[in-house]
């Protein structure tokens, strides 16, 4: 069903492909334009960010416009979409950027600025007069139906059952907007740290051999389990040891 | 003088004046498509392209050659004796002996017509079709008794008699054109054979997609009328044999696919009107009637259904059987065209396929830095700029799997052995985009041909050589019209290079297994080359047992066309009847030359002959080796 007299508004942003790091649509953005495109016939398409080229991607999943809000690198997108979005009765997103911080608490952060509910995990959207009815997804396969009043928030689900299409002729009808720059605050402090991943030692284990009911003898003897103690000889000696176990069970190629 | 003659001769004029004006009505309909370049002079090509290009599709059934001889022969020459003796009004006896011959070839034909009709193939058209041996022979028959009796001698009701007969006649040849009957394939075909829309096949294979202008108004064919007025002609020109339906892979696997009901479609879109007349199979699946169209309504779904559209493989066999020349491939991608640029209607994995290769310029969305995994440890080169190569493989979509690695790994071996200056592409390749070609996704197709020209233009070599026929015609064939000009080579011609000048040493293969080889689609059909596979099988010792349908007339593995990633359900799988195919010829081992027909053959599930690719079995083969 459609409502046109409803103003909604889709956020976007520009997302990675997890493969080559290539920009591009985020998919759950996506699904958020697809699900306001089902609502309204006319939604205003907001980026906040750069006009990058693959804002174009918007286009061909169905913005007749993109509508680009300037913001200076490293500034937080929370203060112009507020400006820009105050007095929007619906306003839908993904839940988490797909690239930058990634933190998934715009949708929060932005409902709290306008004073307005908020609903994650949308899988559908009803609206039911100025009601919004929303099934809500729950990990295991549960659903939750829950209703908030206009105006919203919505952040969709990256699974909602929505199936977009990419339509280049509407790539090639559409167009990125600029709006004027509007002041923006920086980035909020993360309270997290960042520290280089560091990969830790793997235990080389032989791989098990033995059957079922070996196993569970071995598991209640308190005997051995194989292996040798190497206790005389060279350093040389020692070593070659050590090797030829690795190599008995096929731990090292070479 | 008798006035039996002069109603002949009222009769020649009225009926080249009811051919005139249904041709004329016709033409209305041709004319209503899109532009396309038009010259009379090219109906001077006409009688070369029929007796060489026309012939040499009809003569593979000598049956039908023979008659179609007989019957359009026999007719041409009698009407145009007709002309002459009646149409002039010279009456001479003897070119009224002249009739009485074209007439006798004419009624042997008909005869020949008859007989084919009683027990017709499944594959040919009833209803109108049907009683063609009988207004045929009616006319000649006619043509007999008017020539032979002298009209004085005929009483009142035998000269009507002969005029009803040669009425019928008539009729059936002059107004077949105007009200869209059999004979109407006799104006279209010979318009058709001249103002053909891919003039080029008459002077050697072509097979390459025409480029589409990404900035044209309508992308593609939504309506009949997006058509250009050539190809509509084309669709008239259909004779209905069948020869498409019995050679259509997707037919016969039982998906909703017909190539004859296809272009008998189109016919009905530029024509108007509904599909339960229909004399002919339906596209399985879908029952007669419930499809219509008409010039300015969109062909989808009302005429056409989706699955039929993307049930195709794309792999021309229909082209290669139909006799009337008609481009039934060309079709399905303008339509292909506008429902994926305009619409974003693709099914099943299309449309995420053309998302990786978008993002990730491959296929299977993968990471393209690992697109040279495969030769890490075989010590090949990979190109740079500045450094200049002979010879550089690019391995297409391929390389990500791990089967078809098997097939690249003997193909390095086998270069290697032969001393061959080659490197690779390495991390530098991107995909050809030529699925998304045939998918209709042109803005994917040249986005990423853009790219890889690009690469390849800073790069220095001497040919590329590939394994995949898919990469070797989108670069031999349709980068040309992008600005990609490359001298291209699959691997078996290379190969067989190679191996006839020595440079390639091979023995004998300790193969015992019988052997048999699948025609790869876009090796044989899209290029013509069926023999270098066959030749290096030769040279390592291999006597082939071929398939039924081999060579440029081989059956499609059932993977081309993007029709894996449409997928949509038959009764039974392409790959499955491929593999019944090689069954039949008692081979233990089916040879191919294609990644994608090596995934789609080993896919068939069951005891089955295995599937080795020809570089694995000549790297097998090679001399000196334990």
């Amino acid at each position: 069903m459609m409502f046109p007299q409803l103003k909604i508004a889709a956020l976007v942003s520009v997302g990675r492909n997890p493969a080559s790091g290539a920009p591009r649509a985020a998919r759950n953005d996506v699904l958020a334009l697809d699900a306001a495109l089902a609502l309204a016939p006319e939604v205003s398409v907001l980026h906040a960010g750069d006009a990058a080229p693959a804002l174009h991607d918007y286009l061909a999943y169905g913005a007749a416009s993109v509508e680009v809000l300037p913001l200076p690198a490293g500034a937080d997108a929370l203060a112009p979409l507020a400006a820009r979005v105050a007095g929007y009765d619906l306003i839908l997103c993904g839940q988490r950027a797909e690239a930058g911080q990634g933190s998934g608490t715009l949708p929060y952060r932005l409902a709290k600025a306008l004073n307005m509910p908020v609903v994650s995990a949308a899988l559908e959207i009803t609206l039911l007069g100025d009601i919004v009815e929303i099934v809500q997804f729950l990990p295991k396969g549960q659903r939750r139906v829950v209703r908030v009043s206009l105006p919203a928030v919505i952040a969709l689900h990256p699974l909602a059952p929505r199936a977009p299409r990419y339509v280049y002729a509407r790539l090639r009808a559409g167009r990125l907007l600029s709006a004027p720059a509007l002041v923006a605050a920086p980035l909020p402090v993360s309270p997290w740290q960042s520290e280089p991943a560091v990969k830790k030692p793997q235990k080389l284990k032989p791989p098990e051999t033995r059957q079922g009911h070996a196993r569970l003898l071995g598991a209640i003897a308190t005997e051995s389990k194989g292996g040798a103690l190497v206790r005389e000889g060279s350093a040389a000696e020692k070593a070659r040891a050590i090797l030829d176990y690795l190599r008995t069970n096929r731990l090292i190629e070479f | 003088m008798h006035s039996l003659d002069h109603l002949v001769t009222l009769l020649f004029w009225l009926a080249v004046a009811a051919l005139a004006f249904g041709t004329m009505r016709r033409a209305r309909l041709w004319r209503a498509g899109a532009a396309a370049p038009f010259n009379w002079a090219q109906l001077l090509t006409v009688p070369r392209r029929y007796l060489v290009d026309v012939h040499h599709v009809v003569a593979r059934d000598p049956y039908i050659a023979r008659t179609h001889m007989l019957v359009a022969g026999g007719a041409v020459a009698a009407v145009a004796l007709v002309a002459l003796n009646y149409g002039l009004m010279l009456y001479w006896p003897l070119l009224n002996g002249a009739i009485v011959l074209a007439a006798a070839v004419m009624l042997g034909g008909s005869y020949l017509v008859w007989q084919r009709r009683r027990a017709p193939l499944p594959r040919l058209s009833a209803g109108p079709w049907n009683r063609l041996p009988y207004t045929l022979a009616a006319f000649a028959l006619g043509l007999l008794a008017l020539a032979l009796l002298p009209s004085a001698l005929l009483s009142g009701f035998f000269a009507a008699l002969i005029m009803l007969a040669l009425l019928a006649g008539t009729a059936e040849l002059v107004l077949g054109i105007g009200t869209g009957g059999p004979m109407k394939h006799a104006v279209a075909g010979v318009l058709h054979l001249a103002f053909h829309p891919r003039a080029e096949r008459f002077a050697m294979r072509s097979t390459a997609l025409r480029p589409l202008d990404l900035a044209a108004p309508v992308l593609g064919v939504e309506k009949p009328t997006d058509f250009r007025w050539n190809q509509l002609l084309g669709f008239d020109a259909c004779v209905q044999c069948g020869k498409c339906e019995a050679a259509c892979p997707a037919f016969a696997a039982g998906q909703p696919l017909n190539p004859k009901k296809f272009i008998q479609d189109m016919v009905l879109g530029f024509s108007g009107g509904s599909d339960a007349a229909f004399a002919g199979s339906s596209y399985p699946g879908i029952t007669l009637g419930g499809h219509s169209g008409a010039p300015e309504e969109p062909i989808l779904p009302a005429l056409l259904a989706p699955e039929t559209l993307w049930s195709c493989t794309t792999c021309r066999a229909c082209v290669e059987e139909c006799p009337m020349q008609i481009e039934h491939v060309d079709a399905i991608i303008d339509l292909r065209r506008f429902q994926t640029l305009a619409r974003g209607a693709l099914p099943g994995k299309g449309a995420e396929m053309l998302g990786n290769l978008r993002e990730t310029a491959t296929q299977g969305g993968y990471d393209n830095a690992a697109r040279y995994h495969w030769a890490v440890d075989l010590n090949v080169r990979q190109i740079r700029p500045g450094e200049s190569v002979d010879v550089l493989l690019v391995a297409g979509e391929g390389a990500f799997d791990m089967r078809y690695q098997r097939s690249l790994r003997a193909l390095v071996k086998l270069l290697q052995a032969a001393s061959v200056d080659f490197a690779i592409l390495g991390a530098l390749e991107v995909d050809t985009g030529d699925t998304a070609r045939r998918l209709g996704d042109e803005a994917t197709f040249q986005a990423q041909a853009a790219r890889l020209i690009a690469t390849l233009s800073t790069l220095t070599f001497g040919r590329i050589l590939t394994a995949d026929p898919h990469v070797f015609h989108s670069l031999k064939n349709e980068y040309p019209a992008l600005g990609g000009h490359f001298t291209v080579l699959h691997h078996t011609v290379f190969l067989a290079g190679l191996a006839s000048s020595g440079q390639l040493k091979l023995s004998a293969t300790s193969e015992t297994r019988a052997i048999t080889y699948h025609d790869p689609c876009y090796l044989g059909r899209y290029n013509g080359e069926t023999e270098a596979p066959r030749a290096l099988l030769r040279q390592i010792g291999v006597r082939l047992t071929e398939m039924e349908r081999s060579g440029l007339r081989g059956r499609c593995c059932g993977g081309g066309g993007g029709a894996p990633l449409t997928d949509i359900p038959g009764t039974q799988r392409i790959p499955d009847i491929r593999i019944a195919d090689a069954r039949a010829t008692g081979a233990g081992l089916v040879a191919v030359a294609c990644p994608g027909c090596t995934a789609m053959l080993e896919g068939v599930v069951g005891p089955r002959p295995e599937v080795i690719d020809v570089a694995e079995l000549l790297a097998a083969a090679l001399e000196g080796q334990a």
